[in-house]
């Protein structure tokens, strides 16, 4: 059995016995965050939303610390003394305790993960996972690159372009010098149609989620969507393990029944990734279906165009992702995945301690109230083991209000 | 102590009344005012566009706190908070904005950003800035993107204004600004001595009494002040022997006196300041080289690479301006002002104490702070015995 099996907190959850393929993946994820595989190919840590490819295309090996290092250590051993080994980096008690798992888990030595280095994107998020790897970069003395996303303004367009083509070059620069491979357009083609087909696959997931029948419970689709930040341990690993998934969950659709007396209330989640994974099946048990969410949705929102210059079209794919918006921009380029996913409701999360979504939650919820008419309910979470009780009366009340 | 005879020190709520009643004046004569937060949006091109600058920066205020959790919740900082608060309260200078300009900088100012425009209904003008960019200038491509950006404002203000912002208007917006910077400097410098005529309490003061006063007007009455300092120093100032504090940290913003005054309760001297409300806006003038000078090259320099805010990544230049600030003023120690849930100042008070223990043997005081009262007194307490350490060193 793998640590993961073993860890207190795998087993408060609940997954879906039944489902094999997730099994070999939860597998996956476990070796990944505990050993990484032997192997020749430099680690470079990278933040959620950055897209992998760049890094694959200088030969290393991409990794989210942030969402991997916070799974196993805090959801799954429920290690939270990790909070204070991050605040011993320098970061503040009142940040957010995804960044401070982190940080306790790479600064106390509890990861098992040797970094060459961390590719660290900036922009008009977060100051906080900037300024926790700033303090990590002091700490460990392990070289932390900053490169940066200009902000997004359709009038600045042409010379934030101009910018972050600049940025990246310089990225893969940093990046042959540490892993000593060089960026080429072929490399960079290459990472980017190896990622276009996990991107696939991801829009995939979302269309079985949507389901009727509930083919993929709220839990598993949630780590399949936090995964999807590295591609771990290699892209073609992720590729097959996800074409798995898709082909068992394809089946599922198939056999499953439709016109259930009970629908559920189909629900889309927003804001900011939880470490209370017990939500997820609190919602299903409340009468919900989780059928999409935008916590990873900027990783795969499209394509990144394959033809004419790789430099540009990258560019271009990451100055637009919905996180690099302002928020109204971000809500109404998120608008039509929700209307794809045929939600009924959404949720917000907030993480206590984070400021950056939950800053702009007003606008989100005022602005899906108008242009889509539907309920949305705030809640918020912390750590593993924090008092779930008025969460559950909140989603309960909410899903029967809004169920039949 | 000295007394002075200025208008510069006049008490906070008569200095926003005199300010308020000039810019309904002026509004009423069709002239356009345009607030900014950020020491980062270079004031000058809203003159330049014939329009009244003043920098949002009260704070202080519960009630207005309170008020902006309407929007940015309660775990966010106070200041942006209140930022949002005071323009819904009606306070008579938020309220009369027509416009207000944000610097990309932090979450909070963002957001701000975002609800001013989207909820308050005040046109809003977003400003780009580069946050990874270093003092080896490693990037070039970050002073064109910022050049492109005060390009973009500049014409989103001529649009406001309906008046043309042309180089030379630009350059005696600077000519004038570089001349209070001056002014200003020469005032931030006195308490390098320990004899000096005015405390850095008073210069503060005045820094802050710029963020509204006409600038003409301002100008002036800088040249009469730094005259009358000039006259009563030679022979009537007494030696202080009062430890000597730098105060570093997040913003301080006109009426949030809490920390300030408890200081100065406490027996505690403040010469120096490494916070954007200080001496940021004095320390550095605009450059422009020659006549045939690009004006706009020359703001873009001085407001992107002069402005040591945490937002950005460059921690070692922070760390070696402060290392300076406390040899050039023998400051025998910090204090730390971080206010409550700001991020980034915050994650940096750990390398600044470090820095200065290791270099300088100069001991740092966290203090962190709300708005409210309540936590009067435990910063009290930590402050009396940080400057009875000062005292028995």
């Amino acid at each position: 059995m793998s640590e993961i099996h073993s860890s207190p907190g795998y087993s408060r959850l609940i997954f879906d016995k039944n489902f094999d393929s997730f099994s070999e993946f939860l597998h996956l994820f476990n070796g990944g965050s505990l050993k990484f595989p032997d192997s020749e190919n430099k680690i470079i840590a990278k933040t959620p939303l950055s897209p992998p490819e760049l890094i694959y295309a200088a030969g290393g090996l991409a990794y989210d610390p942030y969402t991997r290092e916070t799974i196993i250590h805090s959801v799954m051993n429920e290690n939270f003394d990790l909070v204070n080994n991050g605040v011993d980096t320098g970061l503040s008690p009142e940040y957010n305790p995804w960044n401070l798992i982190m940080a306790g888990s790479m600064a106390s030595g509890a990861t098992k993960t040797t970094l060459s280095g961390a590719a660290i994107s900036c922009g008009n998020w977060d100051d906080q996972t900037k300024k926790t790897w700033q303090a990590l970069s002091e700490k460990l003395g392990t070289p932390v690159y900053f490169w940066e996303i200009p902000r997004w303004d359709s009038d600045s367009e042409k010379w934030a372009i101009k910018f972050l083509k600049a940025e990246l070059e310089q990225l893969f620069q940093w990046l042959q010098y540490t892993t000593g491979v060089k960026v080429t357009s072929q490399s960079l083609s290459d990472a980017v149609i190896n990622g276009n087909r996990i991107r696939q696959q991801l829009q995939e997931i979302d269309e079985l989620a949507c389901s009727p029948g509930r083919p993929l419970s709220a839990l598993e689709y949630y780590m399949l969507h936090l995964a999807s930040t590295d591609y771990f341990p290699n892209p073609r690993e992720t590729h097959r393990i996800y074409d798995q998934i898709i082909c068992e969950l394809r089946q599922r659709v198939e056999k499953a029944t439709s016109n259930t007396p009970d629908e559920p209330l189909r629900i889309f989640m927003m804001g900011d990734e939880t470490q209370q994974f017990q939500l997820f099946k609190m919602i299903e048990d409340c009468g919900g279906q989780v059928v999409g969410a935008d916590f990873r949705l900027a990783l795969y929102y499209k394509l990144i165009p394959q033809d004419g210059s790789i430099l540009d079209n990258l560019a271009h794919w990451i100055w637009n992702m919905p996180t690099n918006m302002p928020t109204m921009e971000r809500i109404r380029a998120t608008i039509p995945f929700i209307q794809r996913q045929k939600a009924d409701a959404v949720i917000i999360n907030s993480t206590i301690g984070s400021r950056n979504l939950p800053g702009s939650e007003r606008i989100v919820r005022d602005i899906i109230k108008q242009e889509m008419e539907i309920p949305v309910l705030s809640i918020e979470t912390s750590l593993p083991l924090q008092d779930n009780e008025k969460t559950e009366y909140l989603i309960r009340a909410f899903i029967e209000m809004n169920r039949y | 102590m000295n007394t002075y005879d200025s208008i510069l020190l006049a008490p906070l709520e008569e200095r926003i009344e005199t300010d308020s009643v000039r810019i309904i004046q002026a509004k009423a004569e069709g002239k356009k005012v345009v607030g900014y937060f950020c020491p980062h949006v270079p004031e000058e091109l809203i003159l330049a566009a014939g329009m009244i600058p003043v920098r949002l920066a009260q704070g202080g205020d519960i009630e207005a706190v309170t008020a902006g959790e309407d929007y940015l919740k309660a775990d966010s900082c106070p200041y942006a908070r209140s930022c949002l608060g005071f323009q819904k309260q009606g306070n008579p200078i938020y309220s009369n904005v027509d416009a207000i300009c944000v610097a990309y900088t932090c979450d909070s100012m963002r957001k701000n950003q975002e609800y001013w425009a989207e909820y308050l209904g005040v046109p809003s003008f977003p400003l780009g800035i580069t946050q990874s960019h270093d003092r080896l200038r490693s990037k070039t491509h970050a002073l064109d993107y910022f050049k492109n950006e005060l390009n973009l404002l500049a014409s989103r203000l001529e649009a406001l204004s309906g008046q043309n912002i042309t180089s030379s208007k630009i350059k005696q917006a600077i000519r004038i600004n570089n001349q209070i910077r001056e002014q200003l400097w020469r005032l931030f410098e006195y308490p390098v001595d320990k004899r000096t005529p005015i405390e850095w309490r008073n210069v503060f003061r005045i820094a802050q009494a710029g963020f509204t006063m006409d600038r003409l007007l301002y100008l002036n009455e800088l040249i009469k002040f730094n005259k009358q300092l000039a006259k009563i120093r030679p022979n009537k100032s007494i030696k202080d022997t009062r430890p000597r504090l730098m105060i570093c940290g997040s913003i301080i913003a006109q009426g949030d006196n809490k920390v300030l005054d408890i200081i100065e309760q406490a027996g505690g001297n403040i010469v120096a300041d490494s916070i954007c409300t200080g001496s940021m806006f004095a320390r550095k003038r605009v450059t422009m080289f020659g006549l045939a000078g690009n004006p706009m090259d020359a703001l873009a320099e001085r407001y992107l690479y002069n402005i040591p805010c945490p937002f950005m990544t460059d921690l070692p230049k922070r760390l070696g301006r402060i290392v300076k600030i406390i040899r050039d003023y023998n400051v025998a120690g910090i204090i730390y002002y971080s206010l409550k849930y700001c991020d980034t100042w915050r994650a940096e008070f750990k390398a600044i104490r470090d820095v200065a223990q290791q270099k300088l043997a100069t001991p740092t005081l966290l203090i962190e702070a709300e708005y409210s009262p309540a936590d009067i007194g435990t910063i009290k307490t930590k402050v009396e015995a940080f400057i009875e350490m000062m005292e028995g060193r």
